[in-house]
């Protein structure tokens, strides 16, 4: 009985870890003609140029540049905004994640309906649905604190700096 | 002569420069000008930059109010509190670092974040389940972030409201809120205030101010020490789901082009690769971690 149960959340853990997996594999072409490069750099070494609206699969992304191979087998490093993804199942497996989420929560909202605006549906936000909102001060529940949010930081390894915006 | 009349000048202006630390000065003249008025204006001054920032609060609170209305939160409280430390150390490293910060993860399917004035910033659970890290997650809230730093959303409420004035503003605001508490000052004035925000957020900003907020979003998220292309990959995933996805359509309707969003992000990502120095953080691991808690 046990026995079932634990291979039953085995194989569900297993396919969650498999959709992960399987997303990090990606076809993309590029937008504009870019040099391939041996490391994730732009003073790497040229080891190729591709030309623009060309496939490519995506392996790996480190920064600002993805790990590409071509479609005659070659390796090598593109600028992340040289390349745009192909259309895919990314719709499915983001509602798998969705459902996890929440898991023990309350019923998922109708779907099929999302004819709406930044979470709102145009419905919605004509004729409000007073019940189950909290209020505004509800919110102060969630809210960190400065210090609570700088020892975040550090545990993550988030080192602030000084920047100016770009002009 | 004209010395004489420099040095008067120079020495009235040394005076009011002064003022803001004096006292008891009614009464008080000098060359015919009364000292006590003058200080009070300078007194006014300051006040007004804290009046507005108190108006900007109110308006916020209530336009808050009236979205909340219409969306559910997400009962999640690990998951929120994780999104408000996220939110306030990257809002921390922005030039509105002392606002009452407040991130919301709202419950729908739908791809969507938005901010309202004052320091509200909403995340829907849809929008969270199609990203891969912090990173991603930073660089998105930073984008809502400058919104509200550069009061996009405060000035387009305003202009759709045609109050001239920030304080009329804020007292159409206090209204509506008064009416749907079930006051007595339902009407055409409070209808106002309610109507000018939801015609905002089912419109949408100006690209001009979506262009704007991912060029500083970016800088902000690298200032906070993540890495800086974590808003551009939330773009490219979002630019890879189906156009029919319903759960998409609302994103695309009140933002500019994806392809063109990032394209005009190329010269910023040149700038932060050649300015940005030491190391930045994904953390896909924590990321994930926060999105598999429970309640």
């Amino acid at each position: 009985m046990n026995k079932g149960l634990y291979s039953a959340i085995a194989a569900l853990l297993f396919s969650f870890y498999g959709f992960s997996a399987l997303a990090e594999v990606r076809q993309a072409h590029t937008v504009q003609e870019s040099a391939l490069r041996a490391e994730p750099s732009a003073s790497a070494a040229n080891v190729g140029q591709i030309g623009k609206e060309s496939q490519v699969v995506v392996l790996e992304r480190q920064g600002g540049w993805y790990q590409v191979q071509t479609s005659n087998g070659q390796r090598g490093w593109l600028p992340l905004l040289s390349l745009r993804f192909a259309k895919d199942a990314q719709a499915s497996r983001s509602n798998d994640l969705g459902s996890l989420l929440k898991l023990g929560n309350q019923a998922a909202p109708a779907s099929g309906v999302a004819t709406g605006i930044r979470g709102i549906s145009d419905e919605e936000l004509r004729s409000g649905n007073a019940n189950a909102s909290p209020s505004v001060q509800a919110l102060d529940a969630f809210a960190a604190s400065p210090s609570e949010a700088r020892s975040f930081a550090q545990q993550g390894g988030l080192r602030r700096q000084n920047l100016p915006y770009a002009r | 002569m004209q010395t004489a009349i420099f040095l008067k000048c120079a020495s009235l202006l040394g005076l009011i420069v002064s003022l803001s630390a004096c006292q008891g000065l009614e009464g008080m003249q000098i060359q015919g000008i009364d000292l006590g008025k003058l200080a009070s204006a300078g007194q006014n001054l300051t006040n007004m930059g804290q009046k507005s920032v108190d108006e900007e609060r109110v308006i916020g609170q209530n336009t808050a109010s009236i979205l909340l209305s219409k969306a559910a939160v997400l009962n999640n409280p690990p998951l929120q509190a994780y999104v408000n430390r996220v939110g306030l150390w990257v809002a921390q490293q922005s030039e509105r670092p002392e606002l009452p910060w407040r991130f919301v993860v709202l419950d729908s399917s739908q791809v969507a974040a938005y901010a309202a004035p004052g320091g509200y910033v909403f995340i829907t659970s849809g929008m969270l389940t199609r990203m891969n890290s912090e990173a991603e997650l930073a660089g998105v809230l930073a984008h809502e972030v400058a919104h509200v730093v550069q009061q996009h959303h405060l000035k387009a409420i305003q202009q759709q409201a045609q109050t001239g004035l920030l304080t009329d503003l804020a007292t159409l605001a206090v209204q509506a809120g008064a009416a749907d508490k079930g006051g007595s000052q339902a009407g055409e004035l409070t209808d106002r205030f309610t109507r000018s925000v939801s015609d905002l957020y089912s419109r949408g900003l100006d690209r001009g101010d979506e262009y704007e907020a991912d060029a500083m979003g970016a800088v902000i998220a690298t200032r906070a020490g993540y890495d800086p292309y974590g808003l551009a990959g939330v773009l490219q995933t979002l630019g890879t789901t189906r156009q029919n996805d319903a759960a998409l359509t609302s994103f695309l309707k009140v933002h500019p082009g994806i392809d063109d969003r990032l394209q005009r992000l190329q010269p910023v990502y040149l700038y932060i690769d050649k300015n940005a120095a030491g190391p930045s953080q994904s953390l896909d691991a924590r990321y994930q971690q926060a999105l598999r808690s429970k309640r």
